[in-house]
Formats: structure tokens, sequence, C-alpha cells
């Protein structure tokens, strides 16, 4: 059987204690990289629901404008084209939000 | 108290809640362990610090992966496959000649000359054997190994004499030799 000397029990520890210096440091490390993301998330989702809040009805009153003041004068092919592009974007949109959507939070 | 709580609450807080202080309370449970294994893998403290510190962050951008389990288990499972990743690239530049990276003579080359696989296991159960030494004596050993805190000082915040935190340390130190000895069987 094997003998710990009281200097072998004395270099455990102080190596003990600089692995401990080194996993603090590891945690501090990722904690900032953690905050960080978690930050970038956070203003993402505020960008996202300020994007849908006032920037969609922004995007819909302007089209809508752009429909009354231009339509009038465009020919009948570009008419149809003016009228399928946001059919096809919002049904493409809800295809994509129904593909990702899960009823678990 | 976050010691009480689980790892699937403290994930779910992380998930829900944006909670970062439960991703810390996971990394205080893990980050020993974790970096302890692959430092036995790596054989060198600064390439093990740096492989556990990106397995975390690793982990946190695929926590919604995890399906419960054991936590520390699954990190240490995403560092070694970074750190053997790591060792490959090394291999491939030519800086590590092994042909088996489980080889320990061949991974000696990329060894810290001061590892030492022996002390490296006693390191694990002195680790071990603290955790299982009753709180009071952890304290007393937290305070004056790794803080440094002097035995004077140690006395006068448990209201007890110098010699009798001597003593105390002293008999703490042989429970801890033989635990090392026997390999925390006893």
């Amino acid at each position: 059987m094997e003998t710990i000397t009281d200097y072998e029990l004395d270099t455990l520890f102080q190596q003990s204690a600089q692995h401990h210096k080194a996993v603090e440091q590891i945690n501090r490390q990722v904690l900032r990289t953690v905050r960080r993301d978690m930050r970038l998330k956070t203003l993402r989702k505020w960008a996202k629901q300020l994007g849908l809040c006032f920037g969609l009805p922004v995007a819909v009153v302007l089209y809508i404008y752009a429909l009354f003041v231009f339509m009038p004068e465009m020919p009948e092919q570009l008419q149809a084209v003016y009228i399928t592009i946001p059919i096809a974007t919002i049904l493409g949109l809800a295809a994509q939000r129904l593909r990702y959507f899960s009823p678990e939070v | 108290m976050k010691g009480n709580v689980s790892d699937i609450e403290l994930i779910r807080q992380v998930l829900r809640e944006n909670n970062s202080r439960a991703f810390d309370t996971l990394m205080q449970r893990y980050s020993l362990p974790v970096y302890n294994a692959v430092l036995r893998l790596m054989h060198d403290e600064e390439n093990a610090a740096e492989v556990t510190q990106l397995a975390f962050i690793q982990a946190y951008k695929q926590l919604d992966s995890w399906h419960g389990g054991n936590f520390g288990a699954w990190v240490t499972i995403i560092a070694n496959h970074i750190g053997l990743r790591l060792l490959e690239k090394e291999k491939r530049r030519g800086n590590v000649r092994f042909d088996d990276v489980q080889s320990t003579t061949d991974l000696a080359d990329v060894a810290d000359e001061t590892y030492n696989e022996q002390r490296e296991e006693h390191l694990l159960a002195l680790e071990q054997a603290i955790t299982q030494l009753p709180e009071a004596d952890r304290q007393i050993i937290r305070w004056h190994y790794y803080d440094g805190v002097p035995l004077q000082t140690i006395a006068e915040r448990l209201g007890q004499t110098e010699n009798n935190i001597k003593v105390r340390l002293f008999r703490i130190r042989e429970r801890l030799k033989k635990k090392i000895e026997h390999g925390n069987n006893n």
C-alpha cells in the first residue's frame, strides 16, 4: 500500500487550489459569453416584437397607399403581380410559422 | 437555495427565463469534474481549460437538445469530443506523434512535463475525499488551503484557539491521507 507523506499532501492541496482557480476562471469566461448571448437574444426578441408591432403595420399601410396611388395607372398584368406577391409572402410566412410551431412552451 | 435545485429545473430556468445564474450554478457543480476529465485526456492544463470552456459554451448553445440524464456526463462527452478534435488537429499539424489518442505513452508527447498520472489520480481522490468530509471540516480546508486564510484567523472565525484548529487540521489531514491511500474506499 502506498503512503502519502505530508509533503505530498501539501503538493496535492496546492495543485488542487490551482485547479480550482483555473475552473473559476473558466466559469467567469463562460458566464461572460453566456450573458452576452442572452443579452443578444433579448435584444433580438425585442427587435422582432417591435418589428411585428410597428414595422408590419407601417409596411401594410405603405402597401395599401401604393395600391391606391399607382394601381389605376398600372397595366393589368402588373396589377396581378402586385396582388400576388403579398399574398404569396403571407402564405409563405404562415407555412413557415406552422412548420416550426410547437404546442410546448 | 440553488444547491437543492435539480439540473433539469436549472436548465429550464436558463431556457425559459434566460437566467444566467442558473447556468452559473450548473457550472459550479460540474466544471471541476469536467476539467479533470479533460485534463486526463489532454495532459495539458492550458488546453484543458480552453476545451472545458468551449464545452460549456457549446453545451449552453445546445441546451435545448439535452434530453435529461446526467448533465455533467453530457458536458464531459462534449468536452472529450472537442479535446479529441484538438488532439487530431495537433497530430495533423505534426505537433503530436501518436497513432492512438488513448495511448498514454504517445499522449505524453503533448503532455505538459509537469503532468503525472498518479498525482492526478491522487488529486481526484483528494477532491473526492474533501467532498465526503463534514461541512465544518470542509470549511476549514477551504479557508486554509484554497483561500489562504491563516490558522489564527480561522480560529477567530470559529471562536476556538489556534491550537485547537491545528489539532483539528492535523486530524482532517490524516483522514484525507488515509482516504487517498485507500482510494476513497473507506
